[in-house]
């Protein structure tokens, strides 16, 4: 009924968010390569030589050193061997192509854990979205629940955002993260295997388990 | 004309009547295929419940019948399987908490308990009576939840599915159309990853004294030479900490120490997630060189890098504390760096503050040379150490870790330095994030 409003809605916020990114940089080039100048190449010089593959001076000059330094970051990341800076290339140094859109990898029980933290916690700090991701993996490790992540985070009322949608929203780059700090073991929450929100649950369940720590706005607990 | 407004306000308003009820029939419609595909999944997981749960019982009492090994082990196997397909209908079924929790870790138990048995057995080592009247109680509880059941299903359990999925954590577990809320389940004694020994373990690298919030604090700034800390909560887990914040170099960062002894349990200083790549390996040298050094300094003594992760700016690297040279899996620690400012970012100590503790390890009984021919003839090996690690059981072997490879796949194989037993098979996987054991 009102999808010209909605339709016109959606545009002015694309507009919106099209300007917000291109006033955030300046104006990208397609690709980096032997010959290139400037600032970004510099931005890729730092990041090769903190990664351990570029040696010679930050001098914004893409050189032959840069082009070496850049094929063997190629080789060793598996990314097609060409020693040009393309999307590809761009995406795994975190350098901003006119054209990237790509989407970082990662393994599906990384990837669903990330969805989770985005879905319940995206508002939280950080280390509470590592906390909820922690909640999820001590669910695993608990003999009172499923043994896979992907059991646990689908059984039947144990997630609203699973009813909700929300859990299909893709995950951004510190969801990813926290997940995976989660998989590597650290675990803010104190071994926690539930959490809720005080403003928003009334359940006398909830409230009833002795609480371990609260992060920004939600309360984990035992 | 007035009269044709009013037929064709009329007609409008009839037409509208007449659409909506159209569009609120195929609604309903389409809600009750819906509703119907949902019921029909349910009603498939909780047919195999009944039916899963009672053959578990025919299971068990056939176990308590058993007079030879070779029907032990094979039904003992089938139980592990069974249990392990029962607890996946449960955690399909929209049951509140209550029920799901106890009937899930009353299947997990069960599975683990038999796989447990059948391990034993293995060994070489007979069930005995003690084991054989806990798996005769498993069979009589298996038998009263079957019953239970079995009654839910006559009286159709589907028709009290509730489909609003509010119904896991329910106030009052009867709530629910299946309770098991007053189901008594016998108490397995056993060592398994989910037995009770095993889940309530406690902590045994804290030592030391109970510390005061300002004993606590003042650990807390000598360990990250912040100044300025603030208390910020307590964390009461397993390992009960004073936590703080503060900031050093701009870097906001939390930390959290133990009552018990003083120990930090974690640190993290907050960084900007930067991007996933897998450093050279000469500069994973050097990382994992600063993060050695860092414990070192910290009181950890020598470590050992066992393997690494590289995503958001950082390595996590994992490093296990060494004893006269033997690496302490057990102790495992895992520390953060970050890559572009080849600076420390975070310590996780929850594995060094459960496990550690003085240990004698003594010399091994069998030397390298005599374990070796355990080993797969057609491994190729490319190094050995010592290593204690952890079974699942909780329990700690000392054993030789030999690194080999296999039709080009790598592998640790983890032989007992004192029986000859192969305690444990992990595989080294290169990802594009860094080195998985799995």
């Amino acid at each position: 009924m009102n999808t010209k409003a909605v339709k016109r809605s959606l545009a002015i916020v694309y507009l919106l968010l099209t300007v917000f990114f291109y006033g955030c940089d300046a104006v990208p080039a397609a690709a980096y390569m032997f010959g290139s100048r400037g600032d970004q190449v510099a931005e890729i010089q730092r990041r090769l030589k903190a990664w351990g593959y570029y040696f010679g001076a930050i001098d914004g000059i893409y050189g032959k050193a840069t082009e070496d330094a850049v094929i063997w970051f190629q080789i060793n990341n598996g990314i097609r061997i060409d020693g040009i800076v393309g999307a590809q290339t761009a995406e795994k140094l975190g350098v901003a192509l006119s054209s990237s859109s790509s989407k970082e990898t990662s393994s599906s029980d990384v990837y669903l854990l990330a969805k989770v933290v985005y879905g319940e916690a995206r508002g939280e700090p950080y280390a509470g979205k590592v906390a909820v991701a922690a909640v999820v993996l001590n669910r695993v490790a608990s003999s009172s629940f499923p043994n896979t992540i992907s059991k646990v985070v689908y059984q039947p009322g144990a997630f609203s955002i699973v009813y909700d949608g929300q859990i299909n929203l893709a995950p951004d780059a510190d969801a990813l993260r926290a997940a995976r700090d989660a998989m590597n073991g650290w675990d803010p929450s104190g071994g926690a295997v539930f959490y809720y929100n005080p403003a928003k649950t009334n359940s006398s369940f909830m409230w009833s388990r002795p609480v371990i720590c609260t992060i920004g706005s939600h309360v984990f607990c035992k | 004309m007035k009269r044709i407004y009013k037929i064709i306000a009329a007609a409008a308003a009839g037409a509208l009547i007449i659409g909506l009820s159209c569009f609120t029939i195929i609604l309903d419609a389409e809600n009750k295929t819906l509703k119907n595909q949902i019921a029909v999944s349910y009603q498939k997981s909780f047919d195999e419940l009944v039916s899963n749960m009672d053959s578990l019982k025919v299971k068990l009492l056939k176990l308590e019948a058993a007079g030879g090994q070779n029907q032990y082990s094979a039904l003992l196997m089938d139980v592990w399987r069974q249990a392990a397909d029962t607890e996946s209908c449960i955690s399909s079924l929209p049951v509140c908490y209550q029920s799901a929790g106890t009937l899930t870790q009353f299947m997990n138990r069960t599975g683990d308990y038999c796989r447990y048995l059948s391990g034993k057995l293995a060994n070489g080592q007979p069930l005995t009576s003690d084991d054989l009247k806990q798996i005769s109680s498993l069979a009589d509880t298996c038998g009263e939840i079957s019953n239970c059941l079995n009654e839910s299903w006559k009286n159709g359990y589907i028709a009290e599915a509730d489909f609003n999925g509010g119904a896991f954590f329910t106030d009052d577990a009867k709530a629910g159309s299946l309770d098991f809320s007053n189901q008594q389940f016998p108490r397995l004694i056993y060592d398994g990853p989910f037995s009770e020994s095993v889940e309530n373990r406690q902590p045994s690298g804290l030592g030391g004294t109970a510390v005061s919030r300002d004993e606590a604090q003042k650990a807390a700034c000598a360990f990250t030479g912040a100044a300025g800390i603030s208390y910020v909560g307590d964390l009461n887990g397993k390992i009960a900490c004073y936590g703080f914040a503060g900031e050093e170099s701009g870097n906001p960062f939390s930390i959290y120490v133990s009552k018990q002894g003083g120990k930090v349990l974690w640190y993290m200083s907050q960084r900007a997630t930067g991007i996933s790549a897998l450093p050279t390996k000469d500069r994973y040298a050097q990382l994992a060189d600063i993060a050695k050094n860092f414990l070192k300094s910290k009181g950890y003594g020598d470590t050992a890098a066992s393997y690494a992760q590289f995503y958001g700016g950082m390595a996590v690297i994992n490093l296990a504390p060494l004893q006269d040279g033997v690496v302490l899996y057990p102790d495992l620690l895992k520390v953060w760096i970050d890559i572009s400012a080849d600076t420390v970012a975070g310590l996780d100590a929850n594995n060094y503050l459960m496990a550690h503790r003085e240990r004698t390890l003594g010399a091994p009984a069998l030397t390298e040379a005599d374990v070796k021919s355990k080993l797969n003839a057609n491994m190729s090996v490319t190094g050995v150490r010592l290593a204690l690690i952890p079974l699942d059981s909780g329990e700690e072997k000392l054993c030789y870790e030999f690194s080999g490879t296999l039709n080009a796949n790598q592998y640790l194989v983890y032989i007992n330095a004192n029986t000859g037993t192969e305690e444990d098979i992990l595989m080294i996987r290169d990802t594009n994030e860094g080195k998985l054991i799995m």
